[in-house]
């Protein structure tokens, strides 16, 4: 009944990200922002790699941390499909990804030297136009 | 439905039979020492990449295990058998392909698979149509004449179609082009047959070991630096950036320095297993400002192999 | 295994069919112009040389190809036994070399037999397959060569050298061929295997390879005697090339006939001497040696010389056949047959295949024939004791006509012999004081009432181990003999270099003898006074012997071997010496070396 969608991620060698991160990272900003709905099938294991000509063991791996961290789940026998939000992650782990991601970006724009207002204004506007997906 | 290899075991794990196995494994040239007691052990399954420079003794290795060459010291096994006393049987499930591949010109490609396909018992016909389909090569044709990235097809078609336990490829898409390399490389990572046996991937090229290896095996100078998954390796290594106002601590103080560039009046350093401790050292040897970054595999191995070169003179 | 046989054959095969052509097309030529099967010794061993580089060259440049690194693994890397992966290739280029070589002979051989007169025997049929051998021996050990570790794999070619050149002849030739091929084949499968610099494995492999090293070895050292001889040359003080010794053999050896019996008189402690010493001023000396050193033996492949000879005036060429023991008659106007020649009016075979001597005269080993033009039968002149062999052609002094035996001198009635023609029955014999194969010259002078002989022997002494010395007999006229004055004759070389290759070596020396006579007959005219050797020289060679020993046991100590295997070496350094010393530090060294460097 759902075909599989198309997963359309790029990987780069030579990245500072390794492949497997790359991935995660691209199908939780895809879950995130509507662009893979609920439900929908993922690319098998093999396909995907033959897709990204990368092993197909690394894309076993990024399919099973993305499982365990509740973005996928798995149908018997049949594949790996979106899985309903609610499944996701627990609070405390929300809150602590939070805490991180602000560090990073605080650590990240601290030395360019931009007053507080600016970068406000910025984090708003790159909300916005993502929240604007995620309500349609 | 999905090829899913099982994942690589760690070599803690007792198996019945290491793929590669070497003790103390030496060879020396001369007064030159290409193999360095060399402790190695592989695991059955999975994708080994082996990387290191020129020199550093791959190829050394690769002719000591199949038997080419006696150890000056130490042992080495293939699935289980020693290196040196391989018999007909054994080499029946060791496949080896290497960057010459060296295939009888003379002989028409018709003819060679079918001189293959006699010498192998367990050889799957379909396994080499599936895999040298991706190739432009007729039958009928000379090998002589096939181009290097043809031969390397043709190459890999015939030892994937013996159906190896162990697959040992030495640089196989060294000047290849773009296309054949990924063909190549598509033709290894996806076949039936590959994913049954071990693979063993031996090349300078960082983009391909990235995309194809489950375990990533650093020598250097004959002796093993490093075995584990390369995320995992790729993780020890970080590259922070600092800058000084006064002296900069003296190299030798740094702990885990890789390599150290002095670049428009900041300094970088690559370190390995270095923590959020780092910034703590770097702030009480004198750093006004302290910043931090993942490296690319590619860097990672490059610095972990470039630490015994000298740095270079500050800018 | 027969795939490997076929590819190497589609490989080569533009090659082999080419130069079969090439091949069949040379001999066709040299067909037109010459008799190929009637040919002097010489001219088959260019011919067998040039085969054997053939061998050689196809060797080098097949498994030259295959001993690269990459291809080396390549052709070894596969569930085939190391053994079979040779002699698959032994195998195809041996048939390829068949084709090259032995079947444009065997086409000559055809064409000859069907389309000319000349004489094709069945001993001929034998020369494509000896020449096939030769090609083969040349391809297996050019191939050894380049996959033997380098150290010694070149002394391999000791072994070709040692038996090839011996005497056997006909199909005992052909044996020590194939004995030749099979050694060669053994210890080219025993190197075939993936690590190359590995030493043989198998005790047996061992021994074969052992063997053909050390004999290479002392090959080697017996060389360079030589080239201490030339370095002498170049000093100017060679007793060859300047003034020799006084009282030696080289000087006796060269002296004028006259000289050589004064100077035997003068040891002579006889009445009569100073009589004989004036009769030689005045009388005519001749000098004889020992000239025919081979005779065509039945069913050999070759000739030592061109068994023919023609008859001017009636234009016809007599060739022998060892088949019919005949003479056949080829006509040379118009190239067709012209009947046969045998013994007598009857034609009867001969016994021995005979040596035309010059048109007129056909020696076989104890037979002298007279060619009748006329009657077109062969006359016989001078029979000798079958157990006899002619050693020179018959020569005039005075009434007498000589004829030297290798037993005897016998004195035939000169008149008798030139007027009649039937068998001649000689009037004297002078026994032969010491085999045939030491004597250096005979000089002789007609006395009154009978002759003086000079014999000198010590052929081969000169940088030999043989002694030397004059003997000097009068022949009476009753045919009698006694023996009147002996000269001893001092060595012209140092006792050192005069058993060199003995004290160097007693067994391989011993080895190297019995291998040229393998499967042959012995030679008559190679018989020798036994050599004495001087205590010192035994002194030398076992002083030798136990130094190879001693040295043996030290360095065989020091390699990865089990007590039995260092018995062994030992054992055989302290029965052969030196060499088998050089042949042990060759065949191993390199567990040696990683003894030491694991030890460093």
């Amino acid at each position: 009944m759902q075909r599989t969608q198309a997963l359309m991620i790029q990987i780069a060698t030579g990245d500072s990200r390794s492949i497997n991160k790359q991935i995660t990272d691209a199908v939780r900003m895809k879950i995130a922002t509507g662009e893979l709905r609920e439900g929908t099938q993922l690319p098998s294991v093999r396909g995907l790699a033959q897709q990204l000509t990368i092993n197909p063991n690394t894309v076993a791996k990024a399919y099973a941390e993305l499982s365990t961290e509740g973005w996928l789940e798995s149908r018997a026998g049949v594949g790996l499909y979106v899985a309903p939000t609610r499944q996701r992650l627990s609070e405390s782990e929300r809150e602590r990804r939070l805490d991180d991601a602000v560090q990073r970006f605080v650590h990240d724009v601290v030395a360019l030297d931009f007053p507080a207002s600016v970068l406000q204004q910025r984090v708003q506007l790159a909300l916005r136009a993502l929240g604007v997906r995620k309500s349609a | 439905m999905s090829a899913v290899r099982t994942a690589v075991p760690t070599p803690v794990q007792a198996e019945a039979e290491w793929a590669i196995e070497t003790r103390a494994l030496s060879k020396r040239y001369g007064g030159k020492l290409a193999l360095d007691a060399l402790d190695l052990q592989i695991a059955r399954g999975g994708i080994h990449a082996i990387v290191g420079a020129n020199g550093a003794g791959k190829s050394t290795l690769f002719r000591v295990l199949l038997g080419f060459l006696p150890p000056t010291s130490g042992t080495a096994a293939i699935l289980g058998c020693d290196s040196q006393r391989l018999k007909p049987s054994d080499r029946r499930r060791i496949g080896f392909v290497n960057e010459e591949h060296t295939l009888p010109g003379w002989m028409r490609v018709a003819a060679l698979i079918a001189m293959q396909r006699r010498l192998y018992p367990l050889w799957s016909q379909a396994a080499l149509d599936s895999v040298l389909g991706q190739f432009h090569v007729l039958p009928d044709q000379h090998v002589s004449e096939l181009s290097r990235g043809e031969r390397a097809g043709l190459n890999l078609a015939l030892a994937l179609a013996q159906r190896p336990d162990i697959l040992v490829l030495d640089e196989p898409t060294l000047g290849l082009d773009v296309v054949a390399k990924r063909a190549f490389l598509e033709a290894l990572m996806y076949s039936n047959e590959a994913a049954a046996s071990t693979v063993i991937y031996c090349s300078h090229q960082m983009e391909e070991i990235e995309r194809v290896a489950d375990n990533l095996i650093i020598l250097e100078r004959g002796q093993l630096r490093n075995a584990s998954a390369p995320d995992t390796f790729c993780a020890r290594v970080s590259h922070w950036i600092a800058e000084f106002p006064f002296q900069p601590p003296p190299p030798a103080n740094v702990p885990g320095l890789l390599q150290m560039q002095r670049l428009d009046g900041l300094n970088h350093y690559v370190v390995l297993d270095q923590s959020a401790e780092f910034a703590e050292f770097l702030r009480s040897a004198g750093a006004r400002t302290v910043n931090c970054m993942a490296v690319s595999l590619d860097r990672a191995v490059n610095s972990f192999l470039a630490k015994n070169h000298a740095a270079p003179a500050a800018a | 295994m027969l795939d490997l046989i076929k590819a190497e054959l589609l490989r080569f095969r533009v090659w082999a069919i080419a130069a079969a052509l090439l091949h069949a097309a040379t001999l066709g030529f040299f067909t037109r112009v010459v008799d190929p099967l009637q040919q002097p010794l010489f001219v088959y061993q260019v011919v067998a040389s040039v085969y054997v580089v053939l061998g050689l060259l196809l060797g080098l440049h097949q498994i030259g190809g295959y001993r690269r690194p990459n291809t080396w693994l390549h052709l070894l890397h596969r569930p085939l036994p190391a053994a079979r992966i040779a002699l698959a290739l032994a195998t195809a280029s041996g048939l390829l070399l068949t084709v090259v070589i032995a079947l444009p002979l065997l086409l000559m051989l055809a064409m000859q037999a069907g389309f000319s007169a000349r004489v094709v025997d069945t001993r001929h049929l034998w020369l494509p397959l000896a020449a096939g051998l030769l090609g083969c021996i040349g391809w297996l050990g050019g191939a050894y060569a380049l996959l033997a570790p380098r150290r010694y794999s070149v002394l391999v070619f000791a072994l070709p050298a040692v038996f090839l050149l011996g005497d056997a002849s006909g199909i005992a030739a052909i044996g020590v061929q194939w004995l030749v091929l099979i050694w060669l084949l053994g210890l080219l499968v025993a190197a075939f295997k993936p690590d190359l610099s590995a030493p043989p494995r198998a005790g047996i492999a061992e021994l074969a390879t052992a063997v053909p090293v050390t004999l290479g070895i002392y090959l080697l050292a017996l060389l360079a005697s030589m080239g201490y001889q030339i370095i002498w040359i170049a000093l100017g003080s060679h007793p060859l090339n300047s003034t020799p010794p006084a009282g030696g053999f080289i000087e006796t050896s060269r002296m004028r006939g006259d000289a050589l019996l004064q100077a035997g008189l003068l040891q002579s402690r006889d009445d009569s001497a100073e009589v004989w010493s004036e009769q030689v001023e005045l009388s005519e000396v001749v000098s004889l040696i020992a000239e025919f050193d081979a005779f065509p033996k039945r069913d050999e492949l070759t000739n030592p010389a061109p068994l023919e000879f023609d008859d001017d005036e009636r234009r016809v060429r007599w060739i022998f056949s060892h088949d019919r023991m005949l003479f056949s008659g080829v006509n040379l106007a118009d190239r067709k047959h012209a009947g046969v020649l045998g013994s007598g009016s009857a034609e009867t075979p001969l016994l021995l295949p005979p040596l035309p001597l010059d048109g007129e005269r056909v020696l076989t080993s104890n037979t002298l024939y007279a060619y009748d033009s006329e009657l077109q039968q062969l006359n016989p002149r001078i029979a000798l004791p079958p157990s006899e062999t002619f050693a020179a052609p018959p020569a005039p002094l005075g009434a007498a006509l000589l004829v030297l035996s290798d037993r005897a001198l016998y004195f035939y009635d000169r008149r008798a012999f030139s007027e009649r023609s039937d068998l001649q029955i000689s009037r004297a014999r002078l026994a032969l004081p010491a085999p045939i194969g030491s004597l250096e010259r005979i000089d002789l002078i007609e006395l009154l009432d009978g002759h003086l002989v000079s014999l000198v022997y010590g052929r081969a002494g000169v940088d030999g181990p043989f002694d030397a010395w004059q003997t000097l007999w009068q022949l009476a006229a009753d045919g009698s003999a006694h023996e009147i004055a002996r000269r001893e004759l001092k060595p012209d070389f140092p006792l050192a270099l005069r058993h060199y290759g003995w004290w160097l070596s007693p067994a391989l020396h011993s080895l190297r003898a019995r291998a040229s006579q393998l499967f042959a007959q012995p030679d008559p005219m190679r018989a020798h006074e036994p050599v004495s050797r001087p205590v010192a020289i035994y002194t030398l060679a076992a002083a030798l012997m136990l130094l190879a020993l001693v040295v043996a046991i030290a360095l065989s100590r020091r390699m990865p071997m089990s007590k039995a295997h260092q018995l062994v070496w030992c054992g055989a350094c302290l029965i052969v010496g030196l060499p088998a010393l050089l042949a042990l530090w060759l065949l191993r060294p390199a567990s040696g070396r990683a003894a030491a460097a694991g030890s460093a």
